[in-house]
């Protein structure tokens, strides 16, 4: 699974987090739809942002969370919304 | 217990109680209310320490490390810490703490000056703190699962979303942290630990006559002079109204003494301090004319045997 977009939120904290990653998600939703690689350095947000995404009205798929030399990169695939 | 931790620190927040409860169903009592939308753990402590009381479920939650941290649910992507494990809860009650029944934890809104005062009551409180999940994780969970008091610097969501100010931090603790402090402090007031403002400057005149009458001299915050051929200080002691409440007299004795209860008792290197304190309203002295003072005193110094 490749990305169309990559998102840094490095020095970012939540809910700041979730908010970030949640306006490029709907941009991308918006757009066509896509896969969006978020990479975060604060440990809670790898567990936040995919459970704070559980809510949201378009439905996102949290494709993986896998650390990365100290980092977290969290794969969401949102959907081609109208 | 509230009463005398607050008025000592001088705090206008309520003690806040906290209960996990592992029962699904929603608590019957009408003062705990679930909230009308989801809320941040953080928002509803803050709520109750202006007097507010919820219950909370899984739904109520608004913020995902709560969710977590509070025991509503296991971490899915990574590990949370701390958190309560295994997560098992699914109801929490939150509201002041004496209208909690059996808390598991207490949290306290404190500045920092407030923070030190109880620390140094204490003789120390431990504070591990990341920034992150910490009203929820640090304040609660982590005294919930270790049994220990813990002060936490909280986190963003805590400060942005429930209005903590930027010079507050909060303590969780558990019930017996809270019972031992406010024992403590009650001691303190009622020995004059010289941090219940009772220094003989803060007594009113007449009853420093009283004293002065009997020979007694004022020193900064006790009375000396001599009764029954013993050495006596005298610690005026005031309650939480500001009312002179409280008596003590402490008798240092140079060598071997005996005195039979309420006396307490203490050997500092060759002396033997000897302590009792009174309720003022119990003995039938008068302290603003000095009625039955003197023999008061004497009579006290008559039963310590040297």
């Amino acid at each position: 699974m490749t990305e169309d977009d990559t998102l840094d939120l490095c020095g970012e904290k939540c809910p700041d987090t979730f908010v970030y990653a949640k306006i490029k998600l709907e941009e991308l939703a918006y757009a066509g739809g896509g896969v969006l690689k978020i990479v975060v350095d604060y440990p809670p947000a790898a567990e936040n942002i995919p459970r704070s995404l559980r809510t949201e009205k378009i439905k996102y798929e949290v494709i993986e969370v896998k650390p990365a030399s100290g980092l977290f990169e969290i794969l969401v695939r949102a959907p081609a919304v109208e | 217990m509230e009463k005398s931790i607050r008025s000592h620190i001088g705090s206008k927040y309520h003690l806040v109680g906290v209960k996990f409860l592992k029962d699904a169903a929603p608590v019957a009592d009408e003062k705990f209310k679930r909230p009308k939308k989801p809320i941040m753990f953080c928002q509803a402590v803050r709520k109750a320490a202006d007097g507010e009381a919820f219950q909370m479920q899984l739904e109520d939650e608004a913020c995902p490390s709560a969710m977590v941290a509070l025991g509503f649910e296991e971490p899915v992507y990574i590990d949370v810490q701390p958190r309560i494990d295994p997560a098992e809860i699914k109801t929490v009650l939150i509201g002041p703490y004496e209208e909690v029944d059996n808390p598991d934890v207490g949290l306290l809104i404190l500045d920092p000056r407030q923070a030190m005062e109880l620390s140094s009551i204490t003789k120390g409180i431990q504070s591990q703190f990341s920034g992150s999940i910490a009203v929820c994780g640090e304040a609660a969970a982590l005294p919930y699962m270790e049994n220990t008091a813990n002060v936490s610097f909280l986190c963003n969501g805590a400060r942005v979303s429930a209005d903590f100010r930027d010079n507050e931090v909060i303590l969780g603790a558990p019930p017996q942290t809270f019972s031992d402090l406010a024992e403590k402090i009650d001691v303190l007031s009622k020995t004059c630990g010289a941090l219940c403002g009772c220094k003989t400057s803060d007594i009113p005149p007449r009853i420093i006559r009283s004293f002065g009458k009997i020979g007694f001299e004022k020193s900064t915050d006790y009375f000396f002079g001599k009764a029954a051929g013993k050495n006596i200080r005298i610690y005026l002691n005031k309650d939480f109204n500001g009312k002179v409440a409280y008596m003590t007299l402490h008798l240092p004795i140079k060598g071997e003494a005996k005195a039979a209860e309420p006396f307490k008792k203490s050997i500092r290197g060759k002396w033997t301090d000897l302590s009792v304190t009174f309720n003022v309203s119990d003995i039938g002295v008068e302290l603003n004319t000095g009625k039955g003072l003197k023999e008061f005193i004497e009579q006290i110094a008559e039963k310590v045997q040297i």
